[in-house]
């Protein structure tokens, strides 16, 4: 595991495309009830523009300097200081792998293997995912990039084969129960975007052009965000309210030639782009405890949280109750705004300040 | 006890030490050198001593019968030495004059180590001791039996040219420079080997090939701790960077053409001799599903053949697997028409579908073996047992299902399209079908994103295993996943130094 | 270290995965369902299950008596999910139901309200929510039960038939997702087509080798519900309207009937159908316009009769007032006598003036009784087949 190698831009944005993609299609109504289907689309807006209000501060780091991330500004603050942002940023990725990984099991019992005990998939899972981890962020980023590639590929054939479904009538007018719930599921939806914590802890490791890398990755989500809810509601209706994984649902309707169940396709980006999830999680989390514990047992870190994962996966969240824990917008809401706001402008305003005292000296 | 267990696991898998020999010098009294010589060789038959006299000084001529030109050695050496008219009387003087004045031809050596001249004889270089000088002079007269240039019998060209590497390293490097007329090509020799001192020529272009590659190349062979090299699959993972992928950063060529075409964007080639494949450092994924033919055929073409090639490899990995998976535990991805049939076939055989998969995939792996080892007037046994035993008997038996059948004739075809990745193919497929039996669609997907993650990690030499595609070079797309015309594919080199992280 | 770990793990996974191997789920063991049927008994539903025989009995090869190539089982329980797990009692398999093409409710289930009975199949994630839905003019059992032959699949017959649309314009096709669409929105109305099977007496041969009984299915109008409780039933003369005012038309005959009392035989396609929706004066509006591409198939005139322009333009007014004339009559049927919006107009009501959908939606068949509509019909003749056409002098 090499600390210091570098990926590119493309690869780096493609790992936080297809780990934001994941949390697009596990999207559930249950996140957002009473909301009705057009005000979906403009929630996505309202979204994507608090994450890009959100990001902000990691503009404000790199601008200056992008050869130092928000732990190294944090260090030169003052390493306690240091050492307790890396806690939160610990937490922040630990708890997206665990959820994810959560989010992985309910789908799996509930859609693949709904005969089967799934508690062997979880352990199995998470031990390919610290192996993948393990090998670093070279490797990380290179199959997230050809991830992202087979994603879309699948995606785009997804929506051309069920084109003939859609219906325009299907949604409601714009902000019919009014703008309050809108607002509350874009907030929801920014929420649940944690990857410029992500860039705040990597962008020095990335070569390239960053600001056209994020840019694209800002709007390439954007538009998968409009263009499956848009997709959802045309084909589904009111049916996509009624279902776990809509969006699962609508690549049931696909159809090609005598080939019907094309949703297997989709479980299939699902599951690879959860294991890339996961493994990029389990790496951005023991590659932080490097930094503020020890390099020396940097192997054993990424084990250690994937273990964490599990038993809490087969302890806290192994039934339909427990699951509502991963999916709690409370944890992800303080997360957020800690992690993803908070934690990056305290760091550029208190590093600005040591600047500015050191010149003074 | 665990101490105990490490101990006889350590004793498996440590490497051999092999010591390091001591060096015997000439000496410059030739009965001891005589001495030396017959210690070492023994009563070998094939080895001959000529003793002649040199203005009353005593020389020793020193082959190997089989492997020298006796011609050669009577015209341009031994005969010229002893009819060599005003032969000095000082030995080194003698030395000298033999060397500048009396024998013709062009390849001629001295060494001052007995053990290097031993080796030297065994490959068939004549070798002259004179009785008073500290070292031997070595003359090239090599005259071996060797096999014919011939087609590349594991690499068949359509429009390519039928010529294929042999087992003569010199020959080798003689196809090499044919095709290659540029002083910037380089051939050094390095021997690996402790028993077979076998030579390795390492070719690289000058202007193109990484320093730091040719450089870590030769301190990998040097470093090698092998006692014999017959083969180069013996040196190969040496060369490998890291050996725990079921891919290798090691291609192998027996074609001449592609070996010029490799060394053109900066890789390292090494003929060993004795064997008629080359090996190629670094060598990239996209590699396997490039030939030849590519660039002799239309960019259209070419192109269609490498995406056939690259669903070929899919389908022959992951296919059986997937059939598995979805007869198991994804019925529903199939359509109505041909569940019923299949339902019906499936029904009539004993044995669970990753059972029967694994079965005649195994089947068919031992008749291939078979095929490829057993003396030609017998092979057509192997067809027809084949042929009746599995496409057949075993269905009109219920063991197998007809369905099964397609599956493992289509894998079967597929994997030798491919056919330089046939290794890790026929491995992973079993391990697919094993995933697919017991863990389904999710397992085997799972096993999709590991093998990738471990193909994306592989670096040899430092550059990515996966390059061109990820990360992705835009300026290599043009030759990796498209084939461009010649137009606009000779404006500008490919090198792979380029790609390096 | 690393040989030890890699002994441990491949002994936990051995131990871990050798429960998997299980042969539980393979085709062989499974019961595929193809059509699934459902009434109302005293103790709850009557679930009748078809699916497909798949014994080694039933394979010719075997020289074995033939089988019939679907079983079907009929199971009353407390509820449909428990009606299919008791199934695997009689036949030791576990069912499999993502091969189902057909649910047909009874008549009179369908009439004392489906509702409850649709969550198992919102559930159930094998089921597809593209499965063909129906209602059967007697009972679903009755339905499929039907000998439609011996090497006939029943439930194929039948998706083939609720599938017909797109060929014909009288069967009111409807997946699974619409038709919850339809039950679950307030204002309004679900509708799906009713299937019937007509016996037919056959009589090829003496004793064994005589077939009796072939049925066949037909569909026989829409059935209109309100919420899920079935009210009305919508004759198949107006499932045509019915379809190009859903934009579900496929393709479609008709017989224009020409001034000199000549019959024209018609076939619609590629019909568009665009609705602007208005609310005026409090009553919703809707300017209904429906472009139609014809075929000229056949006429009641002996052949060779010239077959002039002025006679093709009489074909195409003729079809526009036949099309226009189905399409008023199927509203006014569905609005005024059954109080029903099988064709959407509610939501493209909501869309217009959501402030008067909002206020209106409590009474909305009040609404549907005082709305306004116009419909213009344009046909385009396309061709009229390969009898001699006189040019225009």
């Amino acid at each position: 595991m090499n600390l210091k190698a570098k990926i590119s831009s493309g690869q780096f944005f493609s790992l936080l495309l297809l780990s934001r993609f994941i949390s697009v299609l596990t999207y559930s109504p249950i996140y957002n009830a009473g909301l009705s289907s057009s005000d979906y689309l403009a929630a996505g807006i309202i979204g994507m523009a608090i994450v890009l209000f959100s990001c902000l501060p990691l503009l404000l780091i790199y601008k200056n300097n992008d050869s130092r991330s928000v732990l190294d500004i944090a260090y030169e603050v003052s390493p306690l200081y240091s050492k307790i942002i890396s806690v939160f940023y610990m937490l922040l990725f630990f708890f997206y792998a665990f959820s994810t990984l959560s989010r992985l099991d309910l789908f799996s019992g509930t859609v693949i293997f709904h005969e089967t005990d799934t508690k062997v998939f979880v352990v199995l899972s998470v031990l390919l995912a610290c192996y993948a981890a393990y090998l670093g962020l070279e490797a990380l980023g290179r199959a997230g990039a050809v991830s992202l590639l087979v994603f879309s590929v699948s995606f785009i054939f997804i929506i051309v084969t069920m084109l003939s479904k859609l219906d325009l009538n299907n949604f409601s007018p714009l902000f019919y129960d009014g703008p309050k719930e809108v607002i509350s599921a874009g907030w929801t939806m920014a929420a649940r975007t944690i990857e410029p914590a992500a860039a705040a802890v990597l962008l020095p490791r990335v070569s390239g052009n960053k600001k056209r890398g994020f840019f694209v990755w800002f709007f390439t989500l954007t538009a998968f965000l409009e263009i499956v809810f848009f997709f959802v509601f045309s084909g589904l209706g009111d049916y996509a309210m009624t279902q776990l994984f809509p969006i699962q649902s609508i690549a049931v309707l696909s159809e090609f030639s005598v080939f019907q169940r094309i949703d297997v396709i989709l479980t299939g980006v699902w599951i690879l782009s959860a294991f890339i999830k996961i493994s990029f999680m389990l790496y951005l989390s023991s590659y932080i405890a490097c930094r503020a514990v020890s390099v020396k047992y940097k192997k054993i870190y990424i084990f250690a949280f994937g273990a964490a994962a599990v038993i809490l996966q087969l302890l806290v969240s192994k039934n339909v109750t427990g699951f509502f824990i991963s999916t709690s917008s409370d944890v992800r809401n303080v997360l957020f705004l800690v992690v993803v706001v908070f934690i990056p402008l305290l760091t550029f305003l208190l590093g600005k300040f040591k600047r500015k005292e050191q010149r003074k000296i | 006890m665990s101490k105990w267990f490490k101990k006889e696991v350590k004793k498996i898998t440590d490497p051999v030490d092999f010591g390091t020999a001591e060096k015997t010098p000439v000496s410059k009294n030739i009965t001891e050198n005589i001495i030396g010589l017959k210690s070492r060789f023994g009563n070998s038959f094939d080895i001959l001593y000529k003793e002649i006299s040199l203005k009353g000084n005593k020389a020793l001529f020193v082959m190997d019968d089989g492997m020298c030109n006796n011609m050669q050695v009577i015209c341009q050496v031994i005969g010229p030495v002893m009819f060599a008219p005003d032969m000095p009387k000082e030995p080194s003087k003698q030395a000298d004059y033999i060397r500048d004045r009396v024998t013709t031809g062009a390849d001629q050596s001295q060494t001052y180590d007995l053990d290097e001249a031993i080796t030297d004889v065994l490959s068939g270089l004549i070798v002259l001791f004179i009785d008073g000088v500290d070292f031997c002079l070595e003359f090239g007269v090599q005259g071996f039996p060797k096999r014919s240039i011939d087609d590349a019998q594991t690499e068949v060209q359509e429009r390519g040219s039928h010529e294929g590497f042999t087992e003569s390293f010199k020959d080798n490097v003689a196809l090499l420079r044919r095709r290659v007329r540029s002083p910037i090509m380089k051939c050094e020799t390095l021997t690996v080997g402790k028993t077979s001192k076998t030579r390795i020529c390492v070719c690289y272009m000058s202007d193109r090939a990484s320093p730091e590659t040719v450089d870590n190349v030769k301190a990998r062979l040097k470093k090698a701790k092998i006692d014999m090299v017959l083969g180069s699959g013996y040196i190969s993972p040496f060369l490998d960077t890291q050996n725990t992928s079921f891919f290798s950063g090691v291609g192998t060529t027996e074609r001449p053409d592609v070996a010029c075409a490799e060394m053109a964007e900066g890789r390292v080639v090494l003929l060993t001799d004795g064997t008629p494949f080359a090996l190629i450092v670094p060598y990239l994924f996209v590699e396997n599903f490039q030939s030849m033919d590519d660039y002799n055929y239309r960019p259209y073409y070419a192109v269609f053949i490498r995406a056939l090639k690259f669903i070929s490899f899919l389908i022959s990995v992951f296919f059986p697997g997937i059939y598995v998976a979805v007869c198991t535990f994804h019925q529903e991805v199939l359509p109505s028409s041909m569940l019923y049939d299949m339902a019906v076939q499936e029904s009539m055989t004993p044995f669970p579908v990753m059972v029967e998969a694994i079965f005649i995939h195994f089947l068919y792996e031992v008749m291939r073996e078979a095929g490829l080892r057993m003396p030609k007037a017998v092979g057509h046994a192997v067809s027809i047992v084949g042929a009746l035993v599995i496409g057949d008997a075993a269905v009109t038996a219920g063991l197998i299902a007809a369905p099964m059948i397609i599956v493992v004739a289509m894998t079967a075809i597929s994997s030798f399209v491919v056919s330089q990745l046939y290794q890790p193919v026929s491995v992973l497929r079993f391990l697919f079908m094993i995933i697919g039996g017991i863990t389904g669609f999710y397992g085997i997907v799972l096993g999709f994103g590991v093998l990738l993650v471990n193909i994306c990690a592989i670096n040899p030499y430092g550059v990515p295993y996966t390059s061109s595609i990820s990360p992705f070079t835009p300026g290599s797309v043009r030759d990796t996943v498209l084939r461009l015309g010649w137009r606009r594919l000779g404006r500008r080199e490919l090198n792979i130094g380029k790609m390096k992280r | 270290m690393k040989k030890i770990a890699a002994l441990f793990l491949t002994v936990v996974v051995i131990f871990t995965f050798s429960s998997c191997a299980s042969t539980d789920l393979e085709l062989k063991n499974r019961i595929i369902v193809e059509a699934i049927g459902i009434d109302y008994c005293d103790i709850g539903v009557r679930v009748t299950v078809q699916f497909l025989n798949t014994d080694q009995s039933s394979n010719p090869n075997n020289g074995g008596p033939p089988d019939d190539i679907v079983k079907n089982m009929t199971i009353d329980s407390q509820n449909i999910s428990s009606a299919i797990q008791s199934i695997s009692k009689s036949l030791g398999k576990l069912p499999m139901m993502s091969q189902n093409r057909v649910i047909i409710f009874g008549n009179e289930a369908a009439k004392a309200g489906v509702g409850e009975t649709l969550d198992y199949f919102v559930r159930n994630s094998d089921n597809r929510a593209t499965v063909y839905v129906a209602v059967a003019e007697d009972t679903a059992q009755q339905v499929l039960c039907a000998e439609m032959g011996q090497w006939v699949i029943p439930a194929k017959e039948l998706s083939n038939v609720l599938s017909s649309s797109k060929y014909n314009s009288v069967t009111a096709e409807r997946a699974f997702y619409q038709f919850v669409n339809g039950v679950t929105d307030k204002t309004a109305s679900a509708f799906l087509p009713i299937i019937a099977v007509e016996q037919k007496d056959k009589n090829d041969g003496e004793g064994e080798n005589s077939q009796k009984n072939d049925a066949e299915p037909v569909v026989r109008g829409a059935a209109l519900f309100n919420g899920d409780k079935m009210e009305n039933v919508l004759p198949q003369d107006n499932i045509p309207a019915l379809l190009m005012l859903c934009k579900d038309f496929g393709k479609g005959s008709l017989t224009a009937v020409l001034d000199d009392g000549t019959r024209v035989g018609v076939v619609l396609t590629k019909s568009k159908t665009k609705i602007k929706t208005s609310v005026v004066n409090g009553r919703p509006n809707f300017d209904i316009f429906v472009s139609c591409v014809a075929d000229c198939t056949e006429t009641s005139k002996i052949m060779n009769e010239t077959f002039t322009p002025e006679v093709a333009e009489n074909i195409k007014t003729a079809s526009e007032k036949a099309v226009r004339e189905n399409i008023d009559e199927t509203i006014k049927k569905c609005f005024i006598e059954f109080n029903k919006d099988p064709f959407g107009f509610d939501k493209r009501v909501k869309r217009a003036d959501a402030g008067y959908y909002k206020t209106e939606s409590g009474d909305w068949q009040s609404v549907l009784q005082k709305a306004q509509y116009s419909i213009t019909v344009t046909v385009k003749l396309r061709r009229a087949g390969d009898e001699n056409m006189v040019p225009h002098s």
